[in-house]
């Protein structure tokens, strides 16, 4: 395929814009895949995805289609995810691309994640094709949107391309405007081999795949490559591109994307932004990566049973390869042992990384509270940044604390609007917008606490509009909050993985409502067992686990002493996977029911 | 010690709610299940042989469905192909029902000396909601026969821990126990068993399991009222008038003692090995008709098991865990190695150390297996 014939373009958009039904439409014009072979979003093959319907990879995918000027042409479509969680993605994407299709919901108009993708795409100097989608919808409005992508993106409205990809509309003068209009992309196929990791996936059998941009020169297998970052040297076993299964080629040139197997068993040294070259003739500079994420959520994640440890090590490098806007660091706690501080793009991303891991890697492990990253500022000025209660200092050292806002954007039915209105009340909303998009729908705009979101606010927003409220958000700026961290002492020690962050006012309401769910959950000993909540040393909550009194069985009948004896052996093994603090033992799920703080009260 | 032989028999007159033994309702495989126990017999008789026994137990089920003269046979092969001590124990359960006159009569003259008669409660409507089929009048009448025949080692069964009674019902059911002056009383605690109607019923809230505090009290009052008229307390469930006239057998299975278990579901122990049979009576029956043997599975039990089984057995007991023992199976010096936890044990009266002897005190017998469970722990040094 020459140069000239090839087209890198990736769909961009707000989430639910059609981005996926509209590759469906691109796969299926230009017969990518047979009818048997097709189902709806077909990109989105991860089962989570599905599920949700939603897409949570970015996906490539290779057509091939015959213009109207009789030449073939190799189209790489990447399909992106639209969630804001997932733009790491959105913009790894980005960089193997010459063109998007920024796609612009008909009946929705622009929206937060369109203008922020746009920018992504104008940062990479892409060509920007606009597309108004989903015009078959009675509520379409295009000229609205139009203007919209005028006055908010500063595009030029008569680019615009009309389609509407559930019902295949505009489909074929879509294909024809990528032609026209994105440029192939440049690179010289004899030079040194530039080839940049965009992704990458663990397989068991042939270890990391890499899916790879080649900027300059040509892979074929057979080849010594070499890794700028890791120098780390693989013979390549097979090179190939995606179809709807990987499809293997001769070779990879300059402008192609496609995906590298070379028995890379070591996880770590694959490191997407990092550049491929060849061990001979190689290049002298890398290609530019990419910049690190900035991670807004954390919590510990710790195996079930210390046992499990490396098992969960393996785990995250590998889950790590797919996904390379997880950052983790090795964590160790007092009560949990140890276990890695991660790092995630919000909720949405922790709530598929946990699920993820447990479904893919299948291990049973023990999450702790999300929190925030805090800013301090310390008496002697020194300023700290604290993502883990475990290093929050003594109040007494504190001049600043600032915690992180966000935006949110929240639309309900009128009839819910009290309810939600007080909801965003009680989590510190401030700065309410209301603006009657229809006589009967609200959107709602406030500033919140990030922390405030993290427990419980998507069920209760759920739940108070009987499931009707939407919400997205949009991390904004710091700001000046009275901050305590809350130790939960068990049996008058502090078990450090319970501990968190959290606003004075709110300190007392939360350590009851811990006190309370570990009551349900921790075991009786033969002792009376108090619960706390304590600022430093100021308790603010209690309860207390009253002894057992009675475990002896009656009868041990018949000489089955076995059973009996297998009862008590399941007792004991059960002791193991509890951790001891001090001489009281707390279930796995006593560190899960915590964090569903406000469910059932 | 010598050994004991416990013979299963699985015929009920009807299916308790809360029972899970090994029985069954149906009286047509009563000929069947005996031949196959004389076949069972038969077969394990020789690998048993180099035991002498002192005791032989009757269970069920309800062995005194059995006419007379077959429980004769069977006592009758049994002493024919064991060797059996002099003056041994034979026992056999009896649930409360209008007796032939001759019954126990017969049952004297080969040598049963002790009945263990189901009483369970002496209050109609206990008896009603326990699916119990005898009434108030067949319990007196029952206990009278036997005392006529010359049996007069007699041990009451009784359930306690009801849904919805409380401890001054209970305590009238000691009472009425006490003024039959049995020679020993097995009070139990009614227990949930997985799959049982009542455990189903109690699971949908239909039946109201007493508090864990109530069975506590229950517990502490059963033994203390019982100690309290003479009618000793030597195990968790089992009390008796005097040393003579604690259950020679059970005793059996608290102090590692070999057993032979013949019949559905029974279980045999000797030289760290433990074996059972099908459950099932028409299961068992098929494999002894066929000529196998109808043992389900066996397990050796390892140090550790050994060791765990030593401890909660003996610390049910009155006499305690010998320490001495322990510590020649298990290797482990609990006194060093445990000594917080019992020195925790003994401070607040949980526990007394008596002549190498870690015995637990009432109140600490009331949480036994936890105990039990903690000091099998091995500390990690
Ligand atoms: N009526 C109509 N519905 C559409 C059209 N395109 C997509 N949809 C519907 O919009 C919903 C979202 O479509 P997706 O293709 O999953 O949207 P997406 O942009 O890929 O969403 P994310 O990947 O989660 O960001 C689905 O229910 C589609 O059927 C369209 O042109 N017309
Ligand atoms: S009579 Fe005894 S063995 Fe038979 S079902 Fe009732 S409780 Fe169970
Ligand atoms: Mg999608």
């Amino acid at each position: 395929m020459q140069q000239e014939n090839i087209r890198n373009f990736s769909i961009i958009a707000h989430i639910d814009h059609g981005k996926s039904t509209l590759a469906d439409r691109l796969i299926q014009f230009t017969n990518t895949v047979t009818d048997r072979e097709f189902k709806d979003q077909l990109l989105d093959n991860m089962d989570i995805e599905r599920e949700r319907g939603i897409t949570i990879k970015s996906q490539a995918i290779c057509l091939n289609y015959t213009a109207k000027d009789g030449q073939t042409y190799s189209l790489n479509l990447i399909d992106t995810p639209g969630h804001v969680d997932f733009s790491y993605e959105v913009s790894r994407s980005l960089k193997s691309c010459e063109g998007v299709l920024l796609l612009v919901d008909a009946a929705q108009g622009v929206e937060a994640q369109t203008v922020s993708n746009l920018y992504l795409a104008l940062e990479h100097d892409l060509e920007i094709i606009p597309v108004i989608n989903k015009i078959d919808m009675p509520t379409a409005d295009i000229d609205r949107a139009r203007e919209a992508i005028d006055s908010e993106l500063g595009l030029d409205p008569d680019d615009a391309v009309l389609t509407s990809a559930k019902k295949g509309i505009g489909i074929e003068d879509l294909l024809e405007t990528i032609i026209a209009r994105i440029p192939p992309p440049k690179g010289d196929p004899e030079a040194p081999l530039k080839s940049l990791i965009f992704d990458s996936k663990y397989n068991a059998f042939r270890g990391a795949i890499i899916h790879t941009r080649v900027f300059d020169g040509t892979i074929k297998a057979g080849q010594w490559i070499k890794f700028f970052t890791s120098e780390a040297e693989y013979k390549v076993e097979e090179v190939g591109v995606f179809k709807l299964t990987m499809e293997k080629t001769k070779e990879l040139k300059a402008g192609q994307v496609g995906y590298i197997v070379a028995g890379i068993k070591s996880v770590s040294e694959t490191k997407v932004g990092d550049t491929i070259t060849l061990v001979e003739n190689p290049a002298e500079e890398p290609l530019a990566g990419y910049k690190d994420v900035q991670p807004v959520v954390f919590s510990s994640i710790y195996p079930a049973s210390s046992d499990n440890y490396q098992d969960l090590t393996d785990a995250l490098a590998k889950l790590k390869l797919n996904d390379a806007s997880l950052v983790y660091q090795k964590d160790s706690s007092v009560s949990l042992g140890f276990g890695f501080r991660c790092g995630f793009l919000g909720l949405l991303h922790m709530e598929i990384i946990q699920e993820r891991l447990d479904r893919e890697f299948d291990i049973a492990m023990v999450t702790t509270a999300p929190t925030v990253k805090y800013k301090l500022t310390l008496k002697g000025g020194e300023e700290i940044e604290i993502d883990n209660p475990l290093n929050f200092p003594d109040p007494s050292q504190i001049e600043i604390a600032e915690e992180p806002f966000i935006h949110a954007e929240i639309m309900v039915p009128d009839t819910y609007l009290g309810a939600i209105i007080n909801l965003c009340l009680e989590r510190r909303g401030k700065n309410q917008k209301m603006n009657y998009i229809s006589p009967k729908r609200v959107e709602l705009s406030y500033d919140i606490p990030l922390a405030e979101i993290l427990f419980e606010f998507y069920d209760q927003l759920k739940s108070r509009s009987s499931g009707y409220a939407s919400f997205s958000y949009e991390p904004t700026d710091y700001e000046a909050s009275n901050l305590v961290k809350v130790d939960i002492l068990v049996n008058g020690e502090a078990v450090d993985a319970l501990s968190f962050i959290v606003h004075k006012d709110e300190a007392d309401a939360r350590a009851r409502s811990i006190c309370k769910k570990l009551k349900k959950t921790i075991p009786k000993k033969q002792f009376k067992i108090p619960l706390q909540g304590a600022i430093g040393s100021k308790i603010i909550a209690r309860e207390t686990i009253s002894a057992f009194r009675k475990d002896v069985t009656a009868k041990c009948y018949g000489g089955d002493i076995t059973r009996k004896r297998k009862l008590l052996e399941k007792q004991k093994e059960g002791k193991k996977k509890m951790r001891m603090v001090g001489s009281v033992e707390i279930p796995q799920d006593a560190f899960l029911s915590v964090l569903r703080t406000d469910s059932d009260e | 010690m010598h050994a004991g032989i416990y013979l299963h028999v699985p015929f009920c007159s009807r299916h308790c709610p809360f029972c899970d033994f090994a029985i069954t309702t149906d009286y047509r495989l009563k000929e069947a299940w005996k031949r196959s126990i004389l076949e069972e017999i038969k077969i394990r008789a020789e690998a048993w042989s180099s035991f002498s026994y002192d005791t032989i137990y009757l269970g069920g089920g309800t062995p005194s469905t059995l006419p007379a003269p077959w429980i004769e046979e069977l006592i009758e092969v049994l002493k024919n192909q064991f060797s059996i001590e002099a003056q041994p124990e034979i026992t056999i359960e009896v649930n409360p029902a209008d007796f032939d006159t001759n019954f126990f009569p017969d049952l004297a003259s080969i040598g049963v000396n002790r009945i263990s008669l189901g009483i369970q409660s002496f209050d109609s409507e206990d008896l009603e909601l326990l699916g119990r089929d005898h009434s108030l009048a067949q319990v007196f009448s029952t206990y009278e026969l036997a005392q006529q025949a010359g049996i007069n080692n007699i041990s009451i069964d009784l359930i306690h821990g009801l849904p919805a009674r409380d401890l001054f019902h209970w305590e009238k059911q000691l009472e009425r126990a006490a003024q039959l002056s049995p020679t020993h009383i097995s009070s139990y605690a009614l227990t949930y068993e997985p799959g049982t109607p009542f455990t189903k019923k109690r699971d949908k809230g239909e039946l109201q399991e007493i508090s864990e505090e109530l069975q506590s009290e229950i517990f502490l009052f059963t033994h203390r009222y019982l100690n309290k008229v003479g009618i000793q307390g030597y195990e968790v469930s089992n009390f008796a008038s005097s040393t003579e006239t604690r259950s020679r057998h059970n005793q059996k299975y608290w102090y590692g003692a070999p057993y032979l278990g013949l019949g559905p579901g029974a279980h045999s122990f000797t030289q760290g090995m433990r074996s059972w049979n099908l459950r099932s009576t028409p299961a068992y029956i098929h494999s002894l008709e066929n000529g196998i043997l109808p043992q389900e599975s066996n397990e050796e039990l390892n140090l550790e098991q050994q060791s765990l089984e030593l401890l909660f057995l003996s610390l049910r007991t009155y006499r305690g865990l010998d320490l001495n023992q322990f510590q020649i199976i298990s290797g482990r010096d609990l006194l060093v190695e445990k000594r917080i936890m019992i020195d925790e044990l003994l401070e607040k009266r949980w526990a007394e150390i008596r002549e190498n002897h870690l015995l637990l005190t009432l109140e600490g017998l009331a949480v036994a297996d936890s105990i039990a469970v903690n000091l099998s722990e091995i500390e990690p040094n």
